[in-house]
């Protein structure tokens, strides 16, 4: 028997193994079945991680923009809130990070690779992330109108407020 | 890995959301508390005949934020009290001439800060006032430096400057 002859054997016992897991795949519900590269898993771990950190310091940065521009805006319930709210997220995804760094620390070690991790960011932290920076932009480029904090609540009181010191301004001889 | 439809769109809804968020963060009209209101305002908040308003923060250029008190006066009886308060001169006869017939012309003096705090917190020491005599109108400029004066005091000139 020549080396073709076993190539040629060969193939066809694949063949006939492939028809069969095909066969008993179609009488059967095999979907439940995941198998998780164990590579995956260590790239998955370490975007948690990353994304962790990344939402932590996004946090940060804003709740330090916040404390340099209080100078400029009134700090109501409204911002307490908002502030209280920052930092729950910061302290949650630090302990998250740090978890995941744990067990990360438990697997046994294997190359990473980035352009994996890389690719399997999901579309909810891209948006994230996204929406982050444009928070951040936000917070620099909208101006802050003239109404907004004023020691009356009514919207026409402060309409006619704004307007009467507008008037002033624009007529002082 | 393409992302699914579903994805897509729930990652757009998350991003709007968040925009939605800051925008409203930023921009939401807030009412200031009372004991951060200037002192001005908290002695006449609550004197009948006198509809008193501060407004924080009021933009008079790009850089220049001063914080505003409004004093109005609802009846010229009132309006003889607060001019008196603020030692407001009663207009020549030139200018009441001005005001009879519809023209407001208004003028500013320096005001001493209404506090001893006030003073010792700010290096200036005056604010400026405004007087409009035919809305019968207060408007205290709380000056907090030379810089805000300026931009108080010359805001016709750099607005047509700028133009």
């Amino acid at each position: 028997m020549n080396k073709e002859d076993s190539l040629q054997e060969l193939m066809t016992a694949w063949q006939q193994h492939s028809d069969r897991i095909e066969q008993i795949a179609g009488q059967h519900d095999l979907s439940h079945i995941k198998l998780v590269p164990r590579l995956f898993v260590l790239s998955s771990r370490r975007r948690r991680i990353l994304s962790s950190l990344a939402m932590a310091l996004v946090c940060l940065t804003v709740i330090v923009g916040m404390v340099i521009l209080r100078q400029h805006y009134i700090s109501d319930i409204f911002d307490q809130f908002f502030f209280a709210f920052l930092a729950l997220l910061m302290v949650v995804t630090l302990i998250q990070s740090l978890r995941q760094i744990f067990l990360l620390r438990q697997q046994p070690q294997l190359n990473f690779q980035f352009s994996i991790f890389n690719s399997q960011f999901s579309p909810y932290s891209r948006a994230a992330v996204f929406a982050s920076v444009v928070v951040m932009f936000l917070f620099f480029a909208v101006p802050i109108p003239n109404d907004r904090s004023m020691s009356q609540a009514s919207l026409s009181h402060r309409s006619a407020a704004i307007t009467n010191v507008s008037f002033v301004l624009s007529n002082i001889i | 890995m393409r992302p699914k439809p579903k994805q897509i769109i729930l990652s757009a809804v998350i991003f709007l959301a968040v925009l939605g968020v800051a925008l409203a963060v930023r921009l939401w009209p807030r009412t200031v508390p009372f004991d951060q209101c200037s002192d001005l305002y908290k002695h006449y908040a609550n004197v009948e005949g006198i509809d008193a308003t501060f407004i924080k923060d009021y933009k008079v250029n790009d850089t220049v934020f001063v914080d505003v008190t409004l004093l109005e006066a609802t009846d010229s009886v009132i309006w003889t009290s607060l001019k008196k308060d603020f030692d407001v001169p009663n207009p020549s006869p030139n200018f009441q001439q001005f005001i009879d017939n519809g023209e407001d012309l208004i003028y500013v003096k320096l005001i001493p800060k209404s506090t001893t705090t006030d003073t010792i917190l700010t290096p200036y020491p005056n604010d400026v006032l405004a007087i409009s005599h035919l809305k019968r109108t207060l408007t205290v400029f709380h000056i907090k430096n030379k810089e805000e004066l300026n931009a108080v005091r010359h805001y016709n000139y750099d607005k047509s400057t700028n133009q």
